[in-house]
């Protein structure tokens, strides 16, 4: 598929690499694939960037910004925030239990 | 292809809240069979997601271009009986030699040839007939104006019958036009 692949070889959630770039601040679409791209190796096409955009806004956890020309930022909503938040303790909390594991055996 | 262009296959309701910015965003990045792909697997999942919703224009309109599919679809599927019966009618009109009989006949052989008799002549006008009365039902169950239009066809059709003298007068003109061009026809192409 178009998205490219993480270097683990594990397609990543546009949704949650989203989210991640947002919370560095708001950021229009060419901006976030940039910053996703150095982010997480990861460069997100067009389709799949707007069609993550559009659930992650339906489920009001991104706002669009008014834009000054016919690029419009997005930036996290409170609920944005805080559900990036949440699954990113998941995340560590999963990722330190599996380096433990793998250090004991 | 421009890929600006594969916008369109995006939902009307999609495109009135993104488009601008998909554009613009579709500019900037290097055209690719991978750009493409990506952007039309965009947009068939944009044809599944109910976000954004759609208007009360749109949705009032979505019945109807079912119609329409309805209807053209009935139409593709009547249209191989239609063709298949012609071409049988046309093939035992005239020496299979000559045309359009030798142009019907091969088409008639094809069609045996394909075994596709029953699918074709019952299964294909079944299905049309289904659809293309639901198509007919649900337009004039929502159109007032349009039954009314039906009615005055009727009803002016069903005046003209009344009147022989009228109907075989028409039948006359249209017939002997048909006979002359007919005529005419085969007397220029000697």
């Amino acid at each position: 598929m178009p998205r490219h692949s993480s270097p683990q070889g594990q397609p990543p959630d546009p949704g949650l690499l989203i989210l991640t770039s947002l919370a560095g601040g708001p950021k229009h679409g060419y901006a976030m694939i940039e910053d996703i791209a150095r982010l997480a190796g990861t460069r997100l096409g067009p389709g799949t960037l707007y069609g993550a955009l559009a659930r992650l806004e339906s489920r009001a956890l991104i706002e669009a910004l008014p834009g000054d020309d016919r690029r419009r930022p997005y930036q996290l909503t409170g609920l944005g925030r805080e559900v990036l938040g949440e699954r990113l303790a998941s995340i560590q909390q999963l990722a330190e239990a599996g380096l433990r594991r793998l250090a004991v055996a | 292809m421009r890929p600006s262009l594969l916008v369109r296959l995006y939902p009307s309701r999609w495109r009135r809240r993104y488009e601008d910015e998909f554009r613009a965003l579709l500019e900037e990045e290097p055209v690719s069979a991978r750009l493409v792909l990506d952007v039309v697997a965009g947009a068939f999942t944009a044809r599944l997601d109910p976000y954004p919703e759609r208007t009360l224009e749109e949705r009032a309109m979505a019945p109807r271009r079912m119609e329409t599919a309805a209807a053209f679809a009935a139409t593709l599927l009547v249209l191989p009986a239609l063709v298949l019966l012609a071409s049988a009618a046309v093939r035992l009109m005239q020496p299979v030699q000559y045309q359009p009989a030798r142009a019907a006949d091969a088409i008639f052989n094809w069609f045996v040839s394909i075994n596709a008799g029953p699918a074709v002549l019952v299964l294909g006008p079944l299905l049309a007939l289904v659809l293309g009365l639901v198509a007919v039902w649900r337009r004039l169950a929502d159109d007032g104006e349009l039954r009314t239009d039906v009615g005055t066809f009727f009803a002016v059709s069903g005046r003209l019958l009344r009147r022989p003298a009228l109907v075989a007068g028409v039948f006359a003109v249209l017939g002997s036009l048909a006979v002359l061009a007919f005529v005419v026809d085969h007397a220029i192409a000697g």
